[in-house]
């Protein structure tokens, strides 16, 4: 239709202008004029057309898998003993993001994790990793989410384990916010404001949900809420990198023979990030650390520790521009046992044929439950890791954040 | 004494909270916000608002415009804007994080105050098909529109639509600046005696047809001709490989002909296969030439340069990509003197 009637003004246009025309002539200019202004807006909207191309309306669907191999220098089991962890493959996650806007307030988010919880033998399980809604006509600056979400602890607990710099979450996370990180119900509210010139801002975040961490709280029957504060510094150093600080603190219960008592958590962090614009010998570096302080009221058991402390540091640098190398060190004192600390070093290479498809090879040295100070080292454990990350779907073609 | 002193009081209270009405409405002469991705646009902007907007760029002219990292600095920025301006065609795929993250609805795509400026540009090289197996930044086509002077006037057109959205009592001056703007692209484009004579949108569109030169030959008016029309005359049919495929409205424009680009799709990175078969082309078909932004002199396109013994010409790719490019007209100043 609009190329029948663009053939139309062209002929009409080719028999103006194929004459002496412009000028003093039969057909006035303004008339030609006005033709080239109809030819320019079909000439627009023809080229609008191909931004249709139906399914507007079903949620973005996107497929992440998380393809993970290892070797280990001696058996390793599964939290609660019933799996074999080491020297085999496994699809470590299968997990469906979708998104979509509800209405005009708001956006929602389902993140579907799809697994084997044990053997190959047993049914297909399928968790709800994080599924929220977020409400986008707040006041300016301010977006706010409820449902199930990953809280906002630290830097690195918000990340799916795709996601990480890394095959493995760092061992303070495990210890002190749960072997997979912690993610509960609840509400959270961020804002985030400009701080005097371009180039400072400051994110605030506030959370309220269930506490039914285990490993803080009082686990699935809580009846005590938990409460997260999250303060995060942003500066510009120049055009070519930048320093993050933040510090997070949260609140719950525990209960002891029916008591409630109170445990703290308090975390700080940083990252720094050097990018230029063109590489310079490398194409970019990032230092990371976080530290995690907690404090109890009350242990459960004798053995436990009333307050303990983790911290890891992580380095990374990008030689080629789909090529990183970085390292980790670990260090936590274990929770459930006052004589026990973990410490683990690693290593990692990861490359990346684009953005939606990551090979990545790990190694890490953990001192599982060495002594804290002198003493015997307990059992070492030494792991290779062979991963592979891919992404499809109507994900758009979004750099991980951390590599980019 | 009461009854009086409540009546001055309340009379004063009155005269004070009108005048800062008065003084804090929107409409009294605030300047329109703007957050611009791309210094380019960040630059139209500038040129039809005028005084009456504050522009803040959130990309470098010399950074790649795909891959800029949603740093809160950004985030914080677009959250006080008033407009945001993006170039579209899933260029900025970053912007989708900042506004996600802005919270400001003022701002998002199909609210007033956003814009896509490359909106009813001709998109060049749009997939028949799409998938990830192309490549992985261009799925809606090319989206390195403001690379052509020709579509200057068509993102203008759409940032002046988006201000007299968020600021209607000031269309007039957005009109005419638009209008200014305009006029101004085409002077340069084709020197002023051609632009008076056949009208700019009318030549622009002879140069999308691709028949500008027959055209101009039929008139017998290439004496008329000037500006970068001109002054890019060796220019045509000049053989030339880029990094990335950036310049296809250039050279639709302009007539370079770009034969193939160092990447071998878009934001896929060269295999060795993809190397050899790039330098035999270049061998056979004797290109000379390597287009490169200043954010893809790397390795790669070294040892590209190095082995097939063809010269590298960086030019910027943004305004404010190199030290001349202060603005939409001397970006092209610089990269035609550059190539
Ligand atoms: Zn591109």
């Amino acid at each position: 239709m609009n190329g029948f009637i663009r053939r139309i003004l062209m002929s009409a246009i080719v028999c103006c202008s194929s004459g002496p025309v412009f000028g003093a002539d039969d057909v006035s200019r303004e008339e030609i004029q006005a033709l080239q202004k109809r030819l320019t807006d079909l000439e627009r909207q023809a080229s609008k057309a191909p931004a249709f191309r139906g399914n507007e309306l079903n949620p973005r669907l996107t497929a992440f898998g998380d393809f993970v191999g290892r070797i280990d220098n001696r058996p390793v089991l599964n939290d609660d003993g019933t799996r074999e962890l080491s020297d085999r493959f496994n699809l470590r996650e299968v997990e469906l993001d979708l998104r979509a806007d509800v209405d005009p307030y708001a956006k929602g988010v389902f993140i579907v994790a799809i697994g084997q919880e044990d053997l190959p033998t047993q049914p297909t399980t399928i968790a709800v990793e994080e599924g929220y809604i977020t409400f986008t006509r707040l006041p300016r600056g301010m977006t706010a989410k409820a449902g199930k979400f990953k809280t906002s602890f630290g830097i690195l607990n918000r990340l799916h384990l795709h996601d990480l710099p890394q095959p493995t979450l760092p061992l303070p996370i495990q210890q002190f916010l749960g072997e997979e990180g912690m993610t509960e119900m609840g509400v959270s509210f961020d804002y985030v404001t400009p701080l005097g010139s371009l180039g400072r801002a400051l994110t605030l975040t506030a959370e309220a949900f269930n506490g039914e961490n285990t490993t803080q709280f009082g686990g699935d029957n809580s009846r005590d809420p938990a409460f997260l504060g999250r303060g995060k510094y942003f500066m510009e150093l120049d055009d070519e990198s930048f320093l993050e600080l933040g510090t997070s603190y949260m609140v719950g219960k525990r209960v002891t023979n029916n008591v409630h008592h109170t445990n703290e958590i308090l975390g700080g962090d940083f990252l720094y990030k050097w990018r230029p614009p063109q590489p310079k010998g490398l194409w970019s570096m990032v230092v990371q650390g976080e530290y995690f302080y907690m404090n109890r009221e009350d242990p459960t058991a004798q053995l436990d520790r009333r307050t303990a402390w983790g911290a890891y540091g992580l380095a990374q640098v990008q030689p080629y521009q789909r090529w990183f190398v970085g390292g980790r060190y670990d260090m936590a004192q274990v929770l459930d046992n006052r004589d026990r600390v973990e410490r683990k070093v690693g290593g990692f290479i990861s490359y990346y044929t684009t953005e939606f498809l990551r090979l990545r090879l790990g190694y890490e040295y953990q001192n599982v439950s060495g002594p804290e100070i002198g003493g015997l080292p307990g059992a070492d454990l030494s792991t290779v890791y062979a991963q592979i990350t891919f992404v499809f779907g109507s994900h758009p073609a979004e750099p991980y954040w951390f590599s980019k | 004494m009461g009854q009086w002193t409540i009546a001055a009081l309340s009379r004063l209270f009155i005269s004070i909270l009108t005048a800062w009405m008065a003084l804090s409405s929107p409409a009294a002469l605030a300047e329109v916000r703007v957050a611009a991705t791309l210094p380019v646009l960040g630059d139209i902007v500038r040129q039809v608002g005028g005084q009456h907007v504050v522009v803040q760029t959130l990309a470098k002219g010399t950074e790649d415009p795909h891959y800029v990292i949603p740093r809160p600095s950004l985030i914080a920025t677009v959250s006080r804007a008033d407009l945001f301006v993006e170039m579209g065609l899933q260029l900025e795929l970053w912007t989708e994080r900042v506004l996600e993250s802005a919270g400001n609805s003022a701002v998002n795509p199909g609210a007033a105050g956003h814009v896509y400026a490359s909106a009813g540009v001709p998109v060049l090289e749009v997939p028949e098909k799409l998938t990830r197996a192309e490549g992985d930044i261009h799925p809606s086509g090319n989206p390195h529109v403001w690379l052509s002077p020709l579509n200057g006037p068509i993102l203008a057109a759409n940032i002046a639509a988006g201000l007299k959205r968020v600021d209607p009592e000031r269309a007039a001056d957005y009109d005419r600046n638009l209008e200014a703007f305009s006029g101004k692209v085409y002077d340069r484009m084709f020197g002023k005696a051609l632009v008076e004579k056949f009208g700019g949108e009318f030549l622009a569109g002879e140069v999308r047809r691709g028949t500008f030169h027959s055209f101009l030959a039929s008139k017998k008016a290439g004496d008329l001709l000037g500006g970068w029309m001109k002054e890019s005359a060796a220019l045509r049919g000049l053989r030339v490989v880029s990094y990335h495929k950036a310049w296809s409205y250039l050279s639709q424009t302009f007539g370079l002909d770009v034969r193939n680009t160092i990447e071998e799709k878009p934001g896929i990175q060269p295999s060795a296969a993809h190397r050899d078969r790039l330098l035999a082309q270049m061998k056979s078909e004797g290109v000379r030439v390597i287009i490169l932004a200043p954010f893809e002199v790397n390795t790669i396109s070294g040892r590209v340069a190095s082995m097939s013994g063809a010269r590298t010409v960086v030019v910027p790719a943004n305004v404010n990509g190199a030290a001349g490019a202060a603005d939409f007209f001397s970006l092209f100043d610089e990269i035609l003197a550059g190539i």
